[in-house]
């Protein structure tokens, strides 16, 4: 089962994000909003990341959604802080933050395979909006 | 000659100068980074440091390497931005050399500051010509590593080129386009522009050299 963590600038964006996630979700894929910095603050806290992996320790795999710019190496950080064992499983997503984290969680909810859960997280780069 | 010792104290010492600079250049930081990124450098680097400083009589019993992961720590916890998880990054790293020690050789300390470069480097991806911290930290290192080691400077005066060095690196980023960062969507509109990790770093490397015996 999969592990999913959002980590944006806003705190209240990953909240966000989490609560629209949650609507397609059956209840099998843990969703933690890791966003902003301390105190609320716009920015990435590495520790907030670092206990949300810990959270999900338990989980086959662990996503974790980034937006923007200092998200990536924040996460990073936070995965170097986990013991060895954790680490192996915790992949950074490169795609789209909303579209990635609802694409990849209604992807996980249906299958429990890696490699195709982040495929439908790739490809929801290429979705379009307006046709 | 007996050998040339960095004790705690000056470790403690240099923690300090480094919260004291952290409020000085608040606003000269945030202004070079307002120029070409977000703006908060210098806040940040700030809020990180306040941090250190209200904790930091509880952590002098410490050993040095217990000292720096603390500071890195709480720099990975308060600092919002970019300069969280590299400078947190570099003060976690720091002290990994010398485990359990209460002084340290001029050996390990550049050792200490290879290690903590080295994460920069790793958690930013980024080289020397970049427009980034880097661009100050990777020349100085290599200055101090070949003054002492190769042209057997006194340890305090090879720390003072590299930190000479590594001020020419952060001058270095001004003519240059940005490859890394927010300053890398500004394309020519950087240049011209002092990459504010540089300036950050030559302050730092300064107070290292400041304050040696």
């Amino acid at each position: 089962m999969t592990g999913v963590i959002i980590v944006s600038h806003s705190e209240k964006l990953a909240e966000g994000l989490r609560d629209i996630a949650m609507e397609m979700n059956d209840g099998s894929v843990e969703i933690i909003a890791a966003g902003g910095a301390d105190g609320g603050r716009i920015g990435t806290n590495t520790l907030k990341i670092k206990a949300a992996i810990e959270a999900l320790a338990d989980r086959e795999h662990i996503l974790i959604f980034v937006d923007l710019g200092s998200s990536v190496m924040s996460s990073e950080a936070a995965i170097d802080l986990v013991d060895d064992a954790i680490q192996e499983k915790v992949h950074i997503v490169d795609s789209p933050l909303v579209e990635g984290v609802i694409g990849g969680v209604v992807q996980a909810t249906i299958c429990n395979d890696l490699d195709e859960i982040l495929a439908t997280c790739s490809e929801s780069a290429r979705m379009k909006k307006v046709c | 000659m007996s050998e040339y010792i960095l004790n705690k104290d000056y470790f403690i010492k240099v923690i300090e100068d480094l919260a004291v600079l952290a409020e000085e250049k608040k606003d000269y930081f945030s202004e070079l980074d307002s120029a070409i990124g977000d703006g908060d450098h210098g806040m940040n680097l700030s809020i990180g440091f306040r941090e250190v400083t209200k904790n930091l009589d509880s952590w002098k019993a410490e050993d040095i390497s217990t000292l720096f992961k603390n500071v890195g720590t709480a720099l990975l916890d308060k600092v919002g931005g970019a300069s969280g998880p590299l400078y947190g990054g570099f003060f976690m790293k720091f002290g990994l050399p010398v485990k359990g020690k209460e002084e340290v050789t001029f050996d390990e300390f550049i050792e200490m500051m290879e290690t903590g470069v080295a994460i920069i480097e790793k958690r930013g991806k980024a080289k020397v010509g970049d427009k980034t911290m880097v661009d100050t930290l990777r020349p100085a290192v290599d200055a101090l590593k070949a003054a002492y080691v190769d042209e057997k400077l006194e340890p305090k005066e090879a720390m003072k080129k590299a930190a000479a060095v590594g001020s020419a690196g952060s001058d270095s980023t001004i003519p240059i386009i940005a490859k890394k960062g927010r300053a890398m969507r500004l394309g020519e509109r950087a240049i011209g522009h002092r990459d504010p990790g540089s300036a950050s770093s030559t302050a730092i490397l300064a107070i290292f050299y400041n304050n040696m015996p």
